[in-house]
C-alpha cells in the first residue's frame, strides 16, 4: 500500500510538473508573440512616418525648387507658379492635398487630390525668400526641412 | 472507479510540437514583413538622403559657375563687350544673350539623371538680377508648358 | 513477485513528455536565434533609415539657412539655438539620432566647416556638412554653397 502510495504521488507531481511546464511555454511563446508583434508594429510605424510625413515635407520642398515663383498663405497653404499653371498644396485634417488650376484662374483650397498624410504640418515663409516646411507622423516625430524659393517669396 | 482515481493528468505527445510550429511559424513570418518593411524603407532613405546629396552638390556647382560668370564681367563696365563675351564663352556650359540694356547669362548643372538645375541671370545697370534658379527635368530643360484644361 | 498494481498509461509516458519538451526547445531555440537576428537586423535598418531621412533633412537646412546667412554659426543658431560661437568657421554639434540638440546622449556629430573662396566679382562660401556616429565613421556628408556678388542683387 505504502508503495502504491508513493507511485501515486510520483505520478501527480510528474503530471503537475508536465502541466506547469507546459502553461510556462504556452506563456512564453505568448510573450515572445506579442513582443514580435510590437516589434513589427514599431517598424510599421516608422515606414508610415518616412512614407507620409517625410516624404510630405520633401515633396513639398522639391516641387518649390522647381517652381518659377511661390507665395505662401498665412494658413500655411502655397501656391506654386509654372509656366502656364499654378497649383496649391494645402492641409486639411491631416491630409495633404493638391489641386491644378490653369493660369487664369482663380485659386482655391479645395477639391484638391490628396497626397499624402501628414499631421501637424506648417509652411512659413522666413526671411528672404527661405520657407520652413515641416510634417509630424503618427510617431510624433516632426520632419522640418527649409527650401529657398527662386523669386524670394511673398505672403 | 479505480482507474478514474489513478488516472494520471498529463499532456499528450504533439501538443507541444504543434504549438512551437504555429509559435516558430507567427514569428517567422513578422520577422520576414518586418526585415521587408525596414528593407524598403532604407533604400527610400537612401534614395532620398543621395537625393539631397546630389541636389547640394549640383548647387554648389552652379554657384562656382556664377562666380566664374560674375567674375568675368565684374572687369567689364560694358555687358556686351566682346572680350567679356569670349571669356563667357570659356566657361563650360554657359550660354547667354546680349540685351538692348544687358545681358543675359543660362547653364544647365545636372543634379542626377532625370533632373538639372536650370539657372538664368540677368546683368545691367551695376549687378546681376537671379531671373531663374530652379529644377527642371533634364530631357526638357525649359519644362514645356503644361496641358491643363483653362475650362474653355 | 510482480508488482499487482499496473500504471494507468503506458509505462514512459512522461519520459515522453519531457523528451518531446527537449526537441521542442532545442528546435525552437535555434529558430528563435533565426529570428531574433532577422528582427534586429529589421530594427537596426528601421533606425538607419530614420537616422538617414533625419540627417538630410538636417543638411538640408542647415545649407538653405547657411546660404542665407554666409555664416557657420547663424545656421547652427537658427536650427539648434546654440549661440556663443559667432564667427566660427567650423563647428561640431553633438545631435541624438532623430538630429535634435542632445549634449547628455549624442548618438551623431554634426560638423559644419566653411571655406570662403575670393573671385574677382564676389565671395564663393562653400559648406560642408558631415555626420559621425559615435564611433567616429563619417555616415553622411552634403556640400553646399552660397555666392555672395560684390554688386549683388539677388541671393544665390
Amino acid at each position: 500500500m505504502n508503495r502504491l502510495g508513493s507511485k501515486q504521488l510520483t505520478e501527480t507531481i510528474s503530471s503537475a510538473g508536465s502541466m506547469v511546464l507546459f502553461l510556462i511555454f504556452t506563456v512564453s511563446c505568448l510573450i515572445i508573440i506579442s513582443v514580435a508583434a510590437s516589434a513589427y508594429g514599431r517598424i510599421s510605424e516608422n515606414y508610415d512616418d518616412t512614407f507620409n510625413s517625410a516624404a510630405a515635407v520633401r515633396y513639398v520642398t522639391n516641387k518649390l525648387r522647381s517652381c518659377e515663383s511661390a507665395e505662401v498663405l498665412q494658413n500655411g497653404d502655397i501656391i506654386l507658379y509654372f509656366s502656364g499653371y499654378k497649383t496649391i498644396i494645402y492641409e486639411r485634417g491631416g491630409i495633404l492635398y493638391e489641386r491644378l488650376f490653369p493660369d487664369a484662374a482663380e485659386v482655391t483650397a479645395e477639391g484638391g487630390e490628396a497626397v499624402f498624410h501628414a499631421e501637424n504640418y506648417s509652411a512659413e515663409l522666413y526671411g528672404n525668400g527661405l520657407i520652413s516646411v515641416s510634417a509630424s507622423g503618427g510617431g510624433g516625430d516632426l520632419f522640418t526641412a527649409y527650401c529657398r524659393v527662386p523669386d524670394g517669396g511673398h505672403t | 472507479m479505480k482507474s478514474r482515481t489513478e488516472r494520471p493528468v498529463g499532456i499528450g505527445t504533439g501538443y507541444l510540437s504543434i504549438m512551437m510550429i504555429f509559435v516558430v511559424l507567427c514569428l517567422t513570418m513578422l520577422a520576414a514583413l518586418s526585415y521587408s518593411t525596414a528593407s524598403t524603407e532604407n533604400g527610400y532613405s537612401q534614395k532620398s538622403g543621395e537625393y539631397t546629396k546630389a541636389y547640394y552638390a549640383a548647387d554648389l556647382s552652379a554657384k562656382q559657375t556664377l562666380a566664374a560668370v560674375d567674375n568675368a564681367a565684374a572687369k567689364y563696365d560694358d555687358y556686351t563687350d566682346f572680350m567679356l563675351l569670349a571669356e563667357l564663352d570659356e566657361i563650360e556650359g554657359v550660354e547667354y544673350t546680349t540685351l538692348m540694356d544687358g545681358l543675359e547669362v543660362r547653364w544647365v548643372t545636372p543634379v542626377n539623371k532625370s533632373q538639372s538645375i536650370s539657372s538664368v541671370i540677368r546683368y545691367s545697370g551695376v549687378g546681376f538680377e537671379v531671373l531663374e534658379w530652379r529644377t527642371v527635368s533634364a530631357n526638357d530643360p525649359a519644362d514645356k508648358h503644361l496641358n491643363v484644361w483653362n475650362g474653355e | 513477485m510482480k508488482s499487482p498494481i499496473r500504471p494507468v498509461t503506458k509505462p514512459g509516458q512522461f519520459n515522453l513528455f519531457f523528451l518531446e519538451m527537449i526537441i521542442v526547445l532545442l528546435f525552437f531555440c535555434i529558430a528563435a536565434v533565426v529570428i531574433l537576428r532577422a528582427f534586429a537586423v529589421s530594427d537596426r535598418l528601421a533606425r538607419e533609415s530614420r537616422r538617414t531621412e533625419s540627417m538630410a533633412f538636417c543638411a538640408q537646412s542647415a545649407a538653405e539657412l547657411y546660404s542665407e546667412t554666409y555664416s557657420v554659426s547663424a545656421a547652427a543658431e537658427e536650427m539648434f539655438g546654440i549661440s556663443g560661437m559667432e564667427n566660427a568657421s567650423r563647428i561640431t554639434i553633438p545631435l541624438n539620432d532623430r538630429c535634435v540638440y542632445s549634449v547628455k546622449d549624442p548618438a551623431l556629430f554634426m560638423t559644419m566647416t566653411e571655406t570662403k573662396e575670393n573671385f574677382g566679382g564676389g565671395m564663393l562660401f562653400t559648406l560642408h556638412i558631415g555626420f559621425e556616429n559615435d564611433r567616429g565613421e563619417l555616415i553622411y556628408e552634403v556640400s553646399s554653397g552660397a555666392y555672395r556678388s560684390n554688386t549683388e542683387r539677388a541671393v544665390v
